[in-house]
């Protein structure tokens, strides 16, 4: 329990006493001001962090979760990337700009008839 | 605690935590800084300062604090004169209070905590123990050792002689 007639006691009061003599309290209205701009600072960071959370989130979550198939398309023709297979190649087109035989241009050799016509033995 | 209510509390307990802090401290203008620091933190959350039961414990807990954080931190206390201003003029201390404030400089900052919460602020060892979070035995040696110490600096064999704790 304290005791009254303490020196030590007395002197700690007293320094105090003359402490709060020379102290200029700010006013009130001061402190609520900086109390509302310290409340208004925490909610803004407070929901700046929330953001980021739901965007680091976000992120996460489309990165690792698996997103849709590929759609896959028909081949409808070789990829011409492909070296020409000997095996799989279709056979050749007729050039169409080859001249055809024509039968009325060329004659065709008739062995068997001439050698009859020219028959004479000595 | 309503506006109004804190409004009323602090005009009535600013002063005496500022005395009470100087004398932890050392310093009169880093006591009022740490003071209103700690006011401005009770203002938002002055609903919960009731129902804690004793606001004026919490509010030089959180200056304390506040103080500590600032000599970790090397912070100078350049802003808080500017925010200030000068002090006006008046009657300085005496020439015992100025000895006791350097002759506390000198002791280990629990110790010195622990000596103003038991000789200006009349709390008990239990009461300390709860407010600062040291055992029973710790803020007793606290008490022993920095009485002996003071008595020894201030060179007044009553103040050894006289129990304090």
């Amino acid at each position: 329990m304290p005791e009254a007639h303490d020196p030590l006691r007395s002197l700690f009061q007293q320094t105090a006493s003359a402490a709060q003599a020379r102290t200029v309290p700010a006013p009130v209205a001061r402190i609520a001001a900086r109390g509302r701009r310290a409340r208004r600072r925490r909610i803004a960071a407070f929901t700046a962090g929330a953001c980021l959370v739901l965007a680091g989130g976000g992120a996460v979550a489309a990165t690792l979760l698996p997103g849709p198939a590929p759609v896959t398309t028909p081949v409808t023709r070789p990829s011409p990337d492909l070296p020409p297979s000997p095996a799989t190649t279709p056979p050749p087109m007729p050039d169409s700009t080859a001249v055809a035989p024509s039968p009325t241009s060329t004659p065709t050799p008739t062995w068997p008839l001439s050698m009859g016509t020219t028959t004479s033995l000595p | 605690m309503t506006a109004e209510e804190f409004e009323e509390f602090y005009a009535q307990t600013v002063t005496r935590l500022t005395g009470q802090l100087y004398l932890m401290l050392g310093d009169l203008q880093e006591a009022q800084d740490v003071v209103q620091e700690a006011f401005v933190k009770a203002w938002s959350r002055r609903q919960q300062l009731d129902r804690e039961g004793r606001p004026d414990a919490w509010i030089r807990t959180v200056a304390w604090r506040l103080a500590v954080s600032r000599w970790r931190f090397r912070r100078r206390s350049a802003d808080a004169w500017k925010r200030s201003g000068a002090p006006p003029h008046v009657e300085g201390p005496g020439p015992e209070q100025v000895a006791l404030v350097d002759a506390l400089r000198d002791l280990p900052d629990q110790q010195r905590r622990t000596l103003t919460l038991h000789y200006l602020c009349d709390l008990t060892v239990e009461q300390i123990t709860a407010e600062t979070g040291l055992s029973a035995s710790t803020v007793k040696t606290h008490l022993v050792r920095g009485r002996s110490a003071l008595a020894q600096r201030l060179q007044d064999p009553r103040m050894e002689e006289a129990p304090g704790a």
